[in-house]
């Protein structure tokens, strides 16, 4: 008989804990509160230091879950409940309605293409338009649509219902119900990221007051050749190309008044979203903003070296203290104070600025340390109490990994999945240590 | 002759839309050996994986063509269907008219539809070359190596032994423990060493499952995943055993300082281990000065270690909670503290009166011996000016650097080092723990310098890959491997040399020398067929005539449509 | 060193273990290679006279399945052997390199501008030669008129076939130059895809020991030919042949540093 593994979210921590836990032998149930696994990794460009196009590495992964004998996803679906101990906890999984049969909808799209509701696209990080019926993105698996009900026309208002003449597989089912399905499971991995901090917290920072201030994920979408703007380098405001660009740094990270941990990524992934900026548009001239550059995994130092020499980047060691608008909608002024006691206080105008924002151990995270009633520590990340097991959480049999423990970047979280496959094997095979 | 079928899928609209699915059909009909050509609306649903069924079984069909998606979400989908059908699984091939047909070209759908014709024209010209292939099979031996017994072997094999796996740690040196010997306490929780070390230690002790050899090193090995072969010299004899799978966790050594900031001139001048062995033995200085990132970050070593700030924080604090009136400064370039607890102790050091001063890779800090310690002269880059601080001990944070030995070690694994003789894993990103070279495991400092939590997690995730193939039992070998041709085999040796995985060997055949594929190391990378330069090795499922067969396929149905 | 045979028949019988030794001897009047079994009388060793024994070695190799092999090595034909070792055609672990530094005047006559082993036994390391007069004539060229120059060159070739004959490191049992698909069957010269075929296939190996050029009948400046192909092999992708790791820039993929523009 095998025994089920639980595994909350299916970003690449909870992807690669799945696959190695079901390479292993274990029936891995995982669970994704979106209509598809792949997390935030999925809505990367490129992942520093080599990059590599995210999708194109993360998908063959993401496939390998669907096919996999022993992994069930259950997409759409949150925790619902978790009693129990080890090994026999008792997991309730809300499958949320979709409204659409999995078993016959193939992904083909034709129902996209005549829902008349606009909503914005959580994936595109609000840049563009998905439909009230929709597949996140282009390579979502499982590829089956989602439709959802609060923005609905049919489902909240009785009217529309175009998708399901227009289905040819007769894949729409507007009273379908959500389900609680409950399971046994033996151990339970928590793997369930981070959310970006919402700039808008921070006013001085013109997030959502200047039109060209842009999150940092919302930049990587714009760059991604499948995002809302096909790769093209534009500004928000007028559609523009912009020449003068500039990131700033720890926005909310190490911040007493915010949050006083680093985020740990990024340097690097700014240093990188530079890189393609540059190489979209030759002309860019990039500033980066920052406190501390911590370019401390493989081939990072190189990677910053190669942002400063072969790419152009500044990089001013100065918090900026305040960011307004410019010319009217057009770019922002940055004034900032240059480098040392001595530094001069400055104003720059640039075309567009990209916010770092602190990564917040995500709602998911809050929400299942409650189920579990269990103590998060100062910063909102799970406790692992025990130093020779970095991946297990204070209660026995609940195995965390990736984000939901401290911020990390993708091999880290990808070791501690792997991490927390062995230390299921581990308590599973009775061998106490 | 090869009775060839054709599938073309709609895939709904994605394909359907742009290309002419039923022209296309009508075309495949008539080429070359092709039995029956039909289209599904979606050829991956049930529906539609059962007509394909249903038609090979009722056409005799001896090979599979079909027209659709990208074979990297379906291929084994439809593979496992001409199984079921009673074709043999390499017997298939998958043209791809989505992503590189109907999507590219949505706008021109004439000049769509004709490109799905020459691309299933190619597909079909090689389908009704391609030859039945088998998967190998290796069983695996349920016994895992781990070499070097630090903090990561140490957790690798106590983790392996746990989940009930046979395993032998190979350690260098005469006890366990690596570099957390000489280390009492690690950051940034303030964890003593001894036990962690202690209880890792005992549970591979009063294990049945666990061998350890200390005072050993691997004199030969030789296998491939499930089945290597190891010779250790332990001590004063040799010691032969077989393993399935070897986990690396050699770590990594302190660099020692040359030359630089007055090292083995001033004797108050020391390096952060021997700072760590004097605080172990109670040593309470009451200054110390720290210089971070010496000889690191710097053309001829650009890389960051990684740890060294982390531990320069725990040691600082060390020394102020150890003497609370004691001074101490670090001289920094950056200070890499980063995640959540580490960034708290930097904040707590400054809190608690470290002073920190940035000097820049330009001006570094300058060094003299005073009668009580030594006084460094440093250009503080926030404060713009040359400030003079004294110390009693004057801290060198080195970077950590490849272990003695890395050359030999992967030279005998036949595993890659990089540029700083650090391990080469799989993929930077995503297969950290993994090399290229299928049953071999990487973890620690011997990859990357790591911190003690990293480490440990980074062991545990080599236990989790080792132990897959074991719990597995078996590996299965590639079909899709190298050959070669014997008869045209010059026994140039320019395969053996481009091989990635060294998966070839030169070796002798009924009297004729040529190179011969271990098929069970080959990965079909195809690397040595294009550095053949006699044609003699082939890619099974892509030989050089299949191929050439695609090539001219296309260039007859291009004549045809000019001709039209 | 009056008597270098008894030196070297020590280091190889032994100090080093060798079963066989490869050297150059002299006799008759003539100096040639001789291959001697442990215990034999090594003879007449000769170490001032330029003669590729790894060509040899290579070609009696197969034929001796054990044993361990000593051979006098310059640095020429110790990086050749590092060559072949690379492509498993011969076991490294089987020979023993007994190293002889060249005299001022074979560095001379080869122009040679690495003439020092990595150990060195026999002789005294003598300096390199930076740049052979010929090459520096021919880079300051135009690339028409070098090609004139070799054309012009190659059409005194007889296709004796000696310079792949006595080359270390061609090393194909059937030769592309000895078929008829890219070298017409009969008649002189054979045309310059035999010469440019030689060049390609030996880019990533030649050692620059100049046999080819001694060996030449028809006194083809093959040596400087090789210098230069091997300087571009060099500027290209910073690739030097001789040792016993990197692979062949021809046979691999390039990445990082290679791929992108040097910098300063």
């Amino acid at each position: 008989m095998k025994e089920n593994v639980v595994v909350i979210g299916a970003g690449i921590a909870g992807i690669q804990a799945s696959l190695d836990l079901a390479d292993m032998g274990f029936s891995v149930h995982l669970i994704e509160k979106t209509p598809s696994i792949g997390g935030h990794m999925a809505q990367l460009d490129k992942t520093f230091p080599t990059n590599d196009c995210s999708m194109c590495i993360l998908s063959p992964k993401m496939i390998m879950c669907a096919e996999h004998e022993n992994i069930t996803l259950h997409t759409y679906s949150e925790v619902d409940s978790i009693a129990g101990d080890f090994p026999r906890f008792k997991v309730g999984i809300r499958e949320k309605a979709r409204y659409i049969d999995l078993n016959r909808c193939t992904g083909c799209g034709d129902c996209v293409a005549k829902c008349p509701s606009k909503v914005p696209s959580e994936f595109e990080e609000g840049l563009s338009i998905r439909k009230a019926i929709y597949l996140p993105f282009p390579q979502a698996v499982p590829r089956k649509m989602t439709i959802d009900a609060e923005n609905c026309r049919k489902i909240k208002d009785n009217k529309c219902g175009v998708c399901l003449k227009v289905c040819q597989a007769g894949a729409v089912d507007y009273d379908q119900k959500g389900r609680i399905v409950e399971l046994d499971a033996a151990v339970i991995v928590i793997a369930t990221g981070f959310d970006l901090m919402d700039a808008t917290a921070l006013p001085q920072f013109g997030y959502g007051i200047c039109k060209d201030v842009v999150s940092s994920m919302q930049f990587e979408r714009i760059l991604s050749a499948s995002g809302p703007t096909g790769g093209h380098l534009v500004r928000p405001s007028d559609d523009k190309e912009p020449v003068n660009l500039a990131f700033v740094q720890c926005v909310g990270s190490r911040d007493a008044k915010n949050h006083l941990y680093c985020s740990s990524v990024c340097c690097m992934y700014a240093t990188k979203e530079s890189i393609l900026a540059t190489e979209h548009a030759p002309d860019v001239k990039i500033t980066i903003f920052y406190m501390d550059m911590r370019a401390v995994g493989k081939g990072f130092q190189e990677f910053v070296q190669r942002a400063k020499k072969s790419h152009g980047v500044r990089y001013v060691r100065s918090r900026p203290a305040k960011v307004q608008q410019a010319n009217g909608d057009n770019g922002v002024l940055v004034s900032y104070e240059t480098p040392g006691m001595t530094g001069e206080p400055v104003s720059e105008e640039y075309d567009m600025l990209i916010l770092c924002p602190a990564l917040l151990p995500s709602s998911s995270t809050r929400e299942i340390a409650k189920m579990l009633d269990m103590e998060l520590d100062d910063d909102g990340f799970f406790r692992t109490p025990d130093i020779r097991y970095p991946t297990d959480s204070s209660k026995k049999g609940i195995l965390i990994c990736g984000f939901s423990g401290a911020p990390m970047d993708i091999p880290d979280s990808v070791s501690q999945a792997s991490g927390v496959a062995a230390r299921t094997a581990e308590l599973l095979s009775g061998g106490d240590r | 002759m090869q009775r060839v079928g054709v599938f073309v899928c709609h895939c709904g609209h994605n394909i359907g839309s742009v290309v002419d699915v039923e022209k296309v059909v009508e075309y495949a009909k008539q080429l070359e050996n092709v039995a029956v050509a039909d289209h599904n609306l979606y050829s991956c649903s049930e529906e539609g994986l059962g007509s394909i069924k249903k038609s090979i079984r009722e056409n005799k069909l001896d090979v599979v063509v079909v027209a659709a998606c990208t074979p990297r979400t379906h291929e084994p989908l439809f593979r496992r269907a001409c199984e079921q059908a009673g074709v043999n699984k390499y017997l298939f091939e998958f043209v791809n008219i989505r992503e590189h047909c109907s999507w590219i070209h949505a706008k021109e759908k004439e000049a769509a539809t004709e490109k799905a014709k020459r691309l299933i024209a190619m597909g079909v010209a090689k389908a009704s070359l391609l030859t039945p292939q088998k998967e190998g099979e290796a069983s695996v031996i349920p016994v895992a190596a781990v070499i070097g017994g630090g903090i990561a072997g140490l957790t690798a094999a106590a983790s392996l032994v746990s989940q009930g796996i046979e395993t032998h740690v190979i350690e260098k040196e005469a006890r366990l423990g690596g570099l957390l010997n000489n280390i009492s306490v690690i950051g940034p929780e303030f964890v003593e060493t001894e036990p962690l070390i202690r209880r890792l230690k005992e549970d591979l002790e009063r294990s049945p499952q666990a061998h350890i050899h200390l005072e050993s090193r691997i004199v030969e090995l030789g296998g491939f995943i499930g089945n290597f072969d190891i010779k250790i010299a332990e001590g004063a004899k040799t010691t032969d055993f077989k393993v399935g799978a070897i986990i690396v966790a050699t770590g990594g050594r302190e660099l020692e300082p040359t030359n630089v900031y007055g090292f083995g001139k001033i004797p108050t001048v020391i390096t952060q281990m021997e700072l760590e062995k004097r605080l172990a033995g109670g040593a309470a200085p009451s200054s110390a000065i720290f210089i971070q990132c010496v000889e690191c970050r710097q053309p001829g070593r650009e890389y960051c270690s990684r740890i060294c700030c982390n531990v320069t924080l725990k040691n600082a604090l060390r020394i102020i909670r150890s003497n609370p009136n004691a001074r101490v400064t670090v001289l920094h370039r950056d200070i890499m503290s980063y995640g959540t607890t580490a960034e708290r102790l930097y904040r707590e050091a400054s809190e608690s009166g470290v002073s920190f001063m940035r000097y820049g890779l330009e001006s570094p800090p300058k060094i003299s011996e005073k009668e009580d310690g030594a006084s460094v002269e440093v250009f503080d880059e926030t404060l713009n000016e040359n400030i003079g601080i004294s110390g009693e001990i004057v801290v060198l944070a080195t970077p950590i650097i490849s272990q003695e030995g890395t050359a030999e070690t992967a030279k005998l694994l036949k595993v890659p080092a990089d540029k700083n003789g650090f391990f080469l894993e799989a993929h930077v990103k995503l297969r950290p723990v993994e090399f290229a070279t299928d049953g071999v495991f990487i973890c620690g400092s011997a990859r990357w310098p790591s911190h003690v939590t990293e480490c440990i997690a980074q062991g545990l995730a080599a236990a989790a890959k080792a132990a897959i193939p074991i719990r597995g039992g078996k590996v299965v070998i590639e079909a899709i491997t190298a050959e070669v041709d014997v008869e045209r085999c010059a026994a140039c040796g320019n395969c053996v040399l481009a091989c990635p995985y060294e998966a070839i060997e030169m070796t002798v055949i009924d009297g004729k020398r040529c190179a011969k594929v271990n098929e069970a190391q080959c990965k079909g990378c195809g690397t040595c067929v294009a550095a053949c330069p006699n044609d003699a090795m082939q890619q099974k499922g892509f030989t050089t005539r299949q191929l050439g067969a695609m090539i001219d396929a296309l260039i007859k149905n291009c004549k045809e449509e000019a001709v039209e | 060193m009056n008597d270098p045979g008894k030196e070297i028949s020590r280091l190889a019988f032994d100090e080093r273990g060798a079963d066989y030794l490869l050297a150059v001897r002299e006799e008759y009047g003539n100096a040639g290679p001789a291959f001697v079994a442990k215990g034999e009388d090594v003879g007449d060793i000769r170490t001032d006279i330029p003669y590729q024994l790894v060509t040899i070695l290579r070609k009696i190799y197969p034929y001796m399945e054990d044993g361990k092999i000593a051979v006098v090595i310059r640095r020429c034909e110790e990086k050749a052997l590092n060559e072949l070792i690379k492509r498993g055609i011969i076991d490294g672990d089987r020979i023993i390199r007994i190293g002889l530094a060249c005299s001022e005047g074979q560095i001379e006559a080869c122009r040679c501008t690495d003439p020092v082993p990595s150990c060195v036994d026999i002789g005294s390391p003598g300096k390199g030669w930076n740049e052979d007069q010929l090459s520096k004539e021919l880079s300051a060229m135009s690339s028409e008129e070098r090609l004139d120059f070799w054309v012009a060159q190659f059409r005194k070739c007889n296709k004796c076939y000696a310079c792949s004959t006595n080359c270390p490191v061609c090393v194909c049992d059937h030769c592309v130059l000895e078929e008829c698909t890219f070298v017409a069957e009969k008649g002189i010269p054979p045309g310059m895809a035999f010469h440019l075929i030689r060049a390609y296939h030996l880019s990533d190996k030649c050692t620059e020991c100049g046999e080819c050029e001694r060996s030449c009948p028809a006194h083809i400046p093959l040596l400087t030919f090789r210098k230069m192909t091997n300087r571009d092999m060099k500027d290209l992708y910073g690739y030097e042949s001789g040792d016993t790791e990197t692979v062949s820039p021809l046979l691999t993929t390039l990445e990082g540093d290679l791929l992108e523009e040097e910098e300063d």
